[in-house]
């Protein structure tokens, strides 16, 4: 009986000091991460002109830091893309505080997630600046380790349906797609374009989606659709309009989405550092815009709308179109990067400022490509519009910007149509729209 | 080769020593009967903590601790210093964070049902413990990288588990144990965290 009294005993004590000991912990005045909100210290990687590091940053507006959900984005984990929600569990960080008070993500997914917000924020930021401010609303929504139904990797998307930016899983031995600065912010591109030019516009129904790279695509079409894609067999006049219209708003989305994302880090080859395979392709460096890659006539683009037809099967001409505009895209981008490197040297601007300084007269352009991307104008649309009205937003223009931009304008012009040239107009250089029969009558 | 490592390999070697000679002696045909167990050490250098936290892919997912732990046990009472660690390496060659996490812990065992069988005993026990933890942070990316070391965190514990001794002369023994165990701290996630360690080692009794 004398033994059973001490058992108990030695229980209750050693019931006690586990209780004691779980308090202890569970009040221990040891900071819990989770009330963090508001702004917060968090290391995330960096990319700029001088290079790539790791440097400590804001981040602003945050709700909850264990799903980093605030005033930016908020972040749905491997979530389900439908019709017009993305819906599924908050993705949920692992954060650890250094010495300094800094939070340090404790896993790749964290700092991943950290560093999409930091740019997100930048990148809202940075439309304030540039005139875009309350094109986009509300917290970002972006799908982070999407899975998508053909087991599609290494991309990113921005889905219009749902409003948000998808990552893909990335399997490469490079730098992933979810923390490159420039996809992101070609992505948040998308969103801005979409939303100004875009929405509510006709449009083919299967073209919701715009992505950094063609390989992979974002399936959320039906069965139905596809099926109607591919009983559409014949080429009409009205089929090759509507497919035009389709290459040359994906075009214009792409090419600018490119600059955008250049314009963000300043690094040309801002895609191959994610996606080396598409280094030659879609790098912003440019020897000569005005060879084979320069901005491309209408002649030529339906041409090739045509000869996609004749050779291929027409249930893949949605995909020929695809891949076609990220080559058309590409022009626009190394357009307008050899204008803004000249736009910098001519104004003696360091080569960040001059970018911004374009980045705004696009944003002012987008109002304009809305007129043309409605089903009854796009017939009329050349890419020399663009190089005109980007010419009539810039101010003043220098005689080698003139020059540029007139040359610019005339090579996407077919032969026989009406060329441009620089014009001094009450003390300041325009450019002209010359008929080609007056003008060689004049020679 | 670390320091930690070295440690482990040198105990190693003396447990293997230890229980060759010990094997030797129990080869003899005296009978041996199973002590009571009165007072001894306990040194355990293998041991393995399997954790259930949540991985990076969201889910719960089981992340392995190494264990060593060294005692004192007392009639039907032990206290145990812990010594854990685990290092993960998550992301690319391009983008990465290398996790080390080191924790030092005081547990305490009370044993509550024993059992002999000749010369094995079988105890079940409950435990408690408190320890702290901290982790070191190294973080890449392209090239850059950077070491951050967070302070020292509080945790504690309980446990439920089973030992089987195996005693092959009067003063030693091997020692075999398993416990399912709840960690709680604030920082954890989910908290409680539910392990389950496995250890083995020897007992010296004197």
């Amino acid at each position: 009986m004398k033994l059973e009294i001490k058992q108990l005993t030695a229980w209750l004590v050693s019931s006690g000091l586990m209780i004691m000991s779980l308090g202890l912990t569970a009040c221990a005045p040891q900071k819990d991460l989770q009330d963090t909100k508001g702004t917060v210290k968090v290391l995330v990687p960096s990319t700029s002109e001088s290079g790539h590091s790791l440097k400590v940053v804001n981040l602003v507006g945050i709700e909850n830091i264990k799903t980093l959900k605030g005033k930016y984005a908020e972040f749905y984990y491997a979530p389900n893309v439908r019709e017009k929600t993305i819906a599924g569990k908050p993705a949920v960080t692992n954060f650890t505080e250094n010495s300094s008070g800094v939070l340090v993500p404790a896993d790749e997914k964290t700092k991943q997630l950290a560093t999409i917000y930091y740019h997100l924020q930048n990148l809202a930021q940075l439309d304030e600046e540039l005139g875009a401010y309350g094109i986009n609303q509300g917290p970002r929504k972006v799908g982070v380790g999407v899975r998508l139904r053909s087991g599609g990797k290494n991309n990113a998307f921005y889905d219009s349906k749902t409003d948000s930016i998808l990552v893909v899983p990335y399997d490469q031995n490079n730098l992933p797609v979810a923390i490159n600065p420039g996809i992101l912010a070609h992505e948040h591109f998308h969103s801005l374009f979409y939303k100004v030019v875009r929405k509510n516009s006709e449009k083919i129904e299967q073209d919701k989606t715009a992505s950094v790279s063609a390989e992979t695509k974002l399936e959320l079409t039906s069965r139905k659709d596809r099926q109607n894609q591919s009983n559409k067999a014949e080429l009409t006049e009205e089929k090759i309009n509507e497919l035009y219209q389709t290459l040359i708003l994906r075009s214009l989305d792409e090419g600018l989405a490119d600059y955008w994302g250049w314009m963000y880090t300043g690094d040309p080859d801002f895609i191959a550092l994610s996606i080396p395979q598409h280094k030659a392709n879609r790098s912003l460096k440019s020897s000569d815009v005005f060879s084979d890659s320069g901005l491309p006539m209408v002649q030529t683009i339906k041409e090739h709308i045509t000869m996609f037809h004749t050779q291929g099967v027409s249930s893949k001409m949605n995909d020929y179109i695809v891949g076609f505009s990220y080559q058309v895209g590409t022009s626009v981008s190394r357009f307008l990067k050899t204008y803004t490197d000249l736009y910098s040297k001519e104004r003696g601007l360091d080569n960040p400022q001059a970018r911004k300084e374009v980045a705004k007269q696009i944003v002012n352009l987008l109002p304009v490509f809305k007129e043309y991307a409605r089903k009854e104008n796009i017939k009329e649309f050349k890419f020399s519009v663009l190089v005109i009205e980007l010419a009539k937003l810039m101010g003043p223009l220098t005689s080698p910007e003139c020059e540029f931009l007139a040359k610019s304008a005339s090579h996407s012009q077919k032969s026989g149509e009406n060329s441009f040239k620089c014009e001094q107009k009450k003390s300041q250089l325009v450019i002209a729209e010359v008929n080609e029969a007056t003008d060689d009558r004049d020679k | 080769m670390t320091v930690t490592n070295r440690l482990f390999l040198a105990l190693v070697v003396l447990m293997t020593s230890i229980f060759i000679s010990e094997w030797g002696h129990a080869q003899t045909p005296k009978k041996i009967k199973a002590p009571a167990l009165n007072s001894a050490i306990q040194i355990s250098p293998l041991g393995v903590d399997l954790r259930f936290e949540r991985g990076e892919e969201q889910a719960i997912e089981t992340q392995t601790y190494l264990d060593f732990s060294a005692g004192y046990h007392y009639l039907n009472w032990s206290a145990d210093l812990e010594y854990n660690q685990r290092s993960k390496k998550t992301g690319n060659a391009a983008s990465y964070v290398d996790n080390k996490h080191q924790e030092v812990s005081l547990w305490g065992s009370y044993r509550f049902f024993k059992v002999r069988v000749q010369q094995l005993q079988f105890n079940l026990l409950v435990s408690g413990g408190l320890g702290m933890f901290s982790q070191e942070i190294t973080t890449g990316y392209l090239g850059a990288e950077q070491t951050d070391e967070t302070g020292n965190k509080l945790f504690a514990g309980l446990g439920l588990g089973l030992e089987a001794n195996y005693y092959f002369s009067q003063s030693f023994g091997l020692l075999f144990a398993s416990q399912g165990r709840m960690y709680f701290s604030n920082s954890y996630d989910p908290n409680p965290i539910l392990s389950v360690l496995g250890r083995a080692g020897i007992l010296y009794r004197f």
